[in-house]
């Protein structure tokens, strides 16, 4: 929890082995994602939760109740066959209320990623490449500030000045996560900087454009795309404590954070209004976490693993 | 980097760790009690010597201990039970003497004579004198914060005629202004001079702000023992108070902090709470009242649960769509299945406050709704209009009536959006007319017993902006009619304006009244609490926020 | 490098670090939405009032200049006044602290011990139902949100099977101990009161063990891989070829090199620690500064936000650097501030 970085940097490979990767072939990645039965498993859970996410209105038993929808007669009904996982207190299904979740989960995951990750490489990048100068102190040290303190916390203090939504919780996460991806590629450019391939494509004149994205980049994506498998789950976590107190998406949009948080007040009787958002949680960042590790099987070789 | 800028920045780092952990050693709350005068067992102790009878309670926190602060129910349930004012609001909505004897007030209605009774002491055995008097009040128009509002528009001057005699001077005749000076809690001007550290207020430093948010400075029947902020607050009943106890009137009192329904519950369950907050879910009441010597009580105490609206920002500026939106509130079913026991409205005021008068309402129906809806200016392009609707985080059933009107709107096709707003930010936000939601969920009571006050509180300029008015009317002709009202001292003419006025703002539907709000506590049985016995019987309670927690008049039995 | 020299270094690269979190956090506090002096002095407050405020805070000078004055009232220990306690935010501060820090502290003890014990023994019985039990455990652990922990525990020990006390740090009724520390246990067992230790050391187990579940289940993984990869190695091959008893060569040979990745993971569990009080002292009630920080940030309490941030900031890039001490004196072949 707010740990996003778990794979070691020392495992990639040296850099001369990018070249040889290309020639492998599918199967062969597939074997070596699949030798972790886990990793097919968090293959299935998330292939599962995006179609969930994605066919939401189609899938859910009450579409209706994922928005504003009033029925107090049906306030906290335990599980039965009309709400599987039971209501909630205004009488709303938690089974749709969960599905519908995961796609504000996902899409929060998707964005921040897709903002993070590019913008933390290229800063990494460019430092890892000008090793040494102005611009590495530069982008280096305020990449330290942001990574002085726990992620969660500024991401909670960011997101509390500002309006609570979920656009908010986006961009407070997102300030917190391209960090993580700068150092990380910061230290794979900057190691790449004195191999012999960079050196030689330096010395036959190429550009500093074609060294930095033909032959420094192409190595460091192992580990990015491998840490990203692993983040989309963090940032589910992240974004779910970010709406358990409120800070995230608002009502009546669920959201698996807040419909926690809500069914906290219901408890012991209502339990099923804490304990199914709950477990969707775990479950979906496990898979993440699952797919992430397969990932990082996958592109990663040569080491044991043990777990 | 040099190396002497290098020691240097150590040297502040270094400074910085010590100054933690020195802090480390001396920073936790002072214990009043040597640790083995206890008997700490896993369970919890109760309080078993027969000479102590506690009552604790639950409240929000953000309250302000000082009380020229603060006007919530916690701060102000605090200043009524550590403090005491010239006159005591009674029930009927008249005042009886308390730190003033006798009053007399000039034809002009300008000129109010106070004689102070002689024999009250402040807690630290000091007397209680007219310079206290004088002191407080300066100090809350000073401070400009908390019920100064009340005071700031007709006070001109306040001074000592003598030892125990205060005359204040008013700008312009004022009827209520006896109901209003509960509110005048009154400081030990002494103990306060003495503590008061450097500050904005010239030779009045902070006005002792730093020291008051800690300690009391007052004469009331209860003396703060002591503050753990956010905490709890411990007060302790004071022997030489003035006034009369019940018998059995608790010896000492606890305020804590925090309205979450795990804790409440489990405190209840252990009997460690005798009073449950206002704020807790219909469901959470339910469930406390389940437990083993809990009841569950209620009254009604003039507070009303309101729609605000924006009449200066579409599309709630266009009173067709305010129509429409009290045609969308199912009056019975909100006092039916989400505010059990509350009661529908029948004017824009709630329904015990002198100067009430009867007015038509607006029937639940979706058909007129419509109606409505299709007069307003927004009718052609419905699609591009919201209805922002916030609600105030910290009072999570208000989220049921948020969602109920949003599923109704959207039956008209009517766009609401639903906001969760923390109270703090809320008071922020209705602070400027364009960061103000259209719509507001809030409670709201009168500050002083008469249609009068709410009435400024609700639609006068001088509130426009405050989480009282959400509504910028800034309307000179109402204000005109407001300010004509409290300056009538004949109570006749009086309530026919606030009657008139009660007229226009239901059919103008400047914000919405929803339900009359019944106070709902979960507390222990072995409690006498007079205002719950009142209710029961049919008998008004206190209309005015804190006064039925008078804990001196509350009997704790074994 | 030698030890000072390293520390000295890292003593100044934290000071620049700190010094520019203390921009960021100044500069978001101060660019949000809405007007802070209304923020603090409620709904009710006059305009005068607003405008005293207003001058008494330096809000009407530019930004650089109000940054000037706070950071100069930063360095004297002086954070400014939170609007929500109306008390100085560094008094605030040292009063909350050490309720964090007793738990934390206890987390911390928990999560060593109970990360190496597990993780050894699944381990010592690889493959068997343990460490099965433990894997998938763990795996679990990790994904479980702080405040998920802390919800469930506190319906477990809360309502359904009370046996422990879980809200608070004392029972109601209870004084505690007059401050040494701050520490409720440990102030109460230099005054050698045992029934009030016993009270506070209860009320502790729950959030402390909820605080560390995550960082436990972590690093109990990564004990027991370095373990399993350690026992293969030659050197000790060698060693049980001298015949050294297989207890001593799990204790003294095999345990601490496999300790060095778990150690290294420390920071991030610091990290893990300190966001999850934000949201487990809020659940149990604990009166530490984690739960004065979210008070404070959805009061946006400007002042107190930025003073808890900017502490919080200090004792994590504090830890960083015993972190990596511990880890060098473990990895002798760790060079410091290597690389």
């Amino acid at each position: 929890m707010g740990t996003p970085e778990k794979n070691p940097v020392g495992e990639t490979a040296p850099a001369g082995d990018g070249r040889e990767r290309r020639t492998d072939t599918l199967k062969k990645a597939w074997y070596r994602f699949s030798r972790n039965k886990l990793s097919v498993v968090g293959l299935a859970v998330v292939t599962l939760v995006v179609l969930l996410a994605l066919l939401a209105p189609v899938v859910s038993p009450h579409p209706q109740h994922a928005s504003a929808y009033t029925d107090f007669a049906n306030s906290c009904a335990p599980p039965s066959a009309e709400f599987p996982l039971g209501a909630d207190n205004m009488g709303r299904d938690i089974l749709t209320r969960v599905i519908f979740s995961l796609r504000g989960a996902l899409y929060m995951a998707v964005i921040v990623l897709a903002i993070s990750v590019p913008v933390g490489s290229f800063l990494g990048i460019m430092a890892g490449y000008m090793k040494n100068s102005w611009v590495d102190y530069l982008i280096m040290r305020v990449t330290d500030v942001f990574l002085s303190v726990p992620a969660l916390l500024l991401a909670l203090a960011v997101a509390s000045l500002l309006e609570p939504n979920l656009t908010n919780a986006m961009i407070a996460v997102t300030i917190m996560w391209w960090p993580w991806y700068a150092r990380l590629v910061y230290g794979m450019a900057s190691s790449c900087r004195n191999e012999y391939y960079v050196i030689s494509a330096e010395l036959i004149g190429a550009g500093r454009l074609h060294i930095i994205f033909r032959e420094i980049l192409p190595n460091c994506l192992a580990p990015v795309f491998t840490k990203m498998a692993l983040d989309v789950g963090w940032v589910i976590l992240i974004g779910a404590t970010l709406s358990y107190v409120g800070l995230g998406e608002q009502p009546p949009t669920p959201s698996l954070g807040q419909m926690v948080a809500d069914g906290a007040r219901y408890m012991p009787e209502a339990w099923w209004m804490t304990i199914f958002p709950s477990l969707a949680i775990v479950v979906v960042i496990l898979g993440f976490n699952f797919l992430g590790d397969g990932i990082g099987d996958m592109l990663a070789r040569g080491e044991n693993r043990h777990d | 980097m040099s190396k002497s800028i290098a020691a240097r920045l150590l040297t502040v780092l270094a400074c910085l760790l010590l100054l933690l952990t020195t802090a480390c050693g001396g920073g936790a709350p002072p214990a009043a009690n040597p640790p083995a005068a206890n008997t700490p067992q896993a369970d919890p102790p109760a309080a078993d010597d027969s000479a102590e009878r506690v009552v604790r309670m639950t409240h929000a926190g953000g309250y302000a201990v000082d009380p020229h602060l603060g006007t919530d129910s916690a701060g102000t349930m605090l200043s009524v039970n550590l403090y005491d004012s010239l006159v005591f609001p009674e029930l009927d909505g008249s005042v009886s003497p308390c730190l003033a004897t006798e009053w007399t007030v000039s034809a002009d209605g300008l000129t109010w004579d106070f004689t102070l009774r002689e024999d009250v002491k402040f807690h630290d055995g000091a007397d209680l004198t007219a310079s206290d008097v004088v002191y407080s009040m300066n100090r809350i128009l000073a401070l400009g914060q908390g019920y100064s509002y009340l005071f700031s528009g007709y006070i001109q001057s306040v001074e000592a005629t003598g030892d125990y005699g205060v005359r204040f001077t008013l700008g312009k005749p004022f009827a209520p202004f006896l109901r209003i000076l509960p509110r005048l809690y009154v400081l030990n001007e002494d103990l306060v001079r003495a503590n008061q550290t450097a500050g904005s207020y010239g030779d009045n430093g902070d006005y002792g702000l730093a020291y008051l948010a800690e300690h009391d400075a007052g004469s009331g029947a209860y003396f703060i023992e002591e503050v753990r902020v956010q905490d709890r607050v411990t007060m302790k009943r004071f022997d030489e108070y003035f006034g009369e106890f019940a018998n059995n009137a608790p010896t000492s009192a606890e305020v804590i902090t925090g309205t979450e329904a795990a804790t409440v519950r489990t405190l209840m369950t252990n009997k460690q709470l005798e009073i449950s907050d206002q704020w807790q879910t219909s469901e959470a009441y339910e469930a406390l009242a389940r437990l083993d010597g809990v009841t569950l009580g209620s009254f009604a105490s003039g507070q009303m649960l309101f729609v605000m609206l924006n009449t200066k920002k579409a599309p709630t500026d266009d009173v067709h769509v305010r129509r429409a939106l009290a045609h969308l509130i199912d009056y019975a079913q909100v006092c039916e299945s989400l505010f059990p026991g509350f009661e529908p409205p029948d004017s824009p005021l709630p329904a015990d406050l002198p100067g009430h008068t009867l007015t038509p309402v607006y029937e639940f129906s979706l058909e007129k709704a419509r109606e409505e809806l299709a007069q307003s200016a927004y009718a052609s392009d419905l699609g591009a209009v919201t209805v922002d609707l916030a609600w105030i985080a910290e009072v999570p059933d208000e989220e049921k009536l948020s969602l109920l009107i949003q599923a109704n709107a959207s039956q008209i096709g009517l766009k609401v959006n639903v906001i969760k707003v923390p109270w703090s930010a809320y008071v922020e936000q209705v602070g400027q007319v364009d960061t103000t939601p259209n719509a507001g969920i809030c409670f709201m009571a009168s500050d002083y017993d008469e249609a009068g006050s709410l009435l400024y509180q609700r639609y006068h300029s001088d509130t426009a902006g405050t989480w009282q008015q959400i509504e910028w009317l800034e309307d000179p002709a109402i204000d005109a009619k407001i300010d004509e009202a409290l300056t009538t001292i004949d109570q006749e003419a009086r309530y026919a304006v606030y009657a008139d006025l009660q007229n226009e703002i239901m059919d103008q539907v400047y914000g919405i009244s929803v339900a009359n709000q019944i106070q709902k506590y979960a507390y222990s049985d072995s409690l006498v609490w007079p205002a719950m016995d009142a209710a029961a019987a049919g008998k008004p309670v206190s209309t005015l926020l804190g006064y039925n927690l008078v804990l001196r008049t509350f009997e704790v039995n074994k | 490098m030698n030890l000072s020299d390293f520390i000295l270094k890292r003593a100044v690269m934290s000071v620049i670090v700190l010094a520019g979190l203390s921009v960021v956090i100044f500069v978001v506090a101060r660019i949000v939405p809405g007007d802070p002096a209304r923020l603090a002095l409620g709904s009710t407050a006059s305009e005068t009032a607003l405008e005293t405020f207003r001058t008494e805070n330096h809000l009407l000078e530019p930004l650089p200049v109000q940054y000037a004055y706070w950071i100069g009232g930063v360095l004297q220990g002086n954070f400014g006044l939170s609007t929500g306690t109306k008390r100085p935010v560094a008094k605030d501060i040292l009063e909350f602290l050490p309720a964090t820090l007793e738990m934390a502290l206890l987390a911390a003890l928990m999560l060593i011990v109970f990360s190496i014990a597990i993780g050894a023994l699944a381990a010592r019985r690889r493959n068997s139902f343990i460490d099965g039990a433990v894997r998938v455990l763990s795996y679990i652990g990790i994904a479980l949100p702080g405040f998920v922990v802390a919800t469930l525990l506190l319906l477990l020990f809360g309502s359904l099977w009370p046996v422990i006390p879980v809200l608070g740090r004392l029972s109601p009724g209870l004084t505690p101990p007059q401050a040494i520390t701050g520490f409720y246990t440990i102030d109460s067992l230099i005054r050698l009161n045992l029934p009030l230790f016993w009270n506070a050391f209860l009320h502790l187990l729950v959030p402390a063990a909820a605080l560390c579940l995550g960082g436990l289940c972590q690093e109990a993984r990564l004990v027991r891989s370095a373990m399993i990869e350690n026992s293969g190695r030659d050197f000790l091959t060698a060693m049980r070829g001298y015949g050294v008893p297989e207890r001593v060569l799990a204790g003294k040979y095999l345990l601490k090199p496999s300790l060095i990745p778990a150690v290294s993971c420390m920071g991030m569990d610091v990290a893990a620690l300190m966001s999850n009080a934000f949201l487990i002292e809020v659940i149990f009630d604990w009166p530490g500064i984690s739960r004065y920080g979210m008070t404070a940030m959805l009061a946006k309490d400007l002042n107190a936000i930025s003073g808890v941030i900017l502490i919080f900031g200090a004792i994590f890039v504090i830890v960083n650097i015993i972190v990596d001490i511990v880890v060098a004196w473990l990895d002798p072949r760790i060079r410091l501030g290597g690389a």
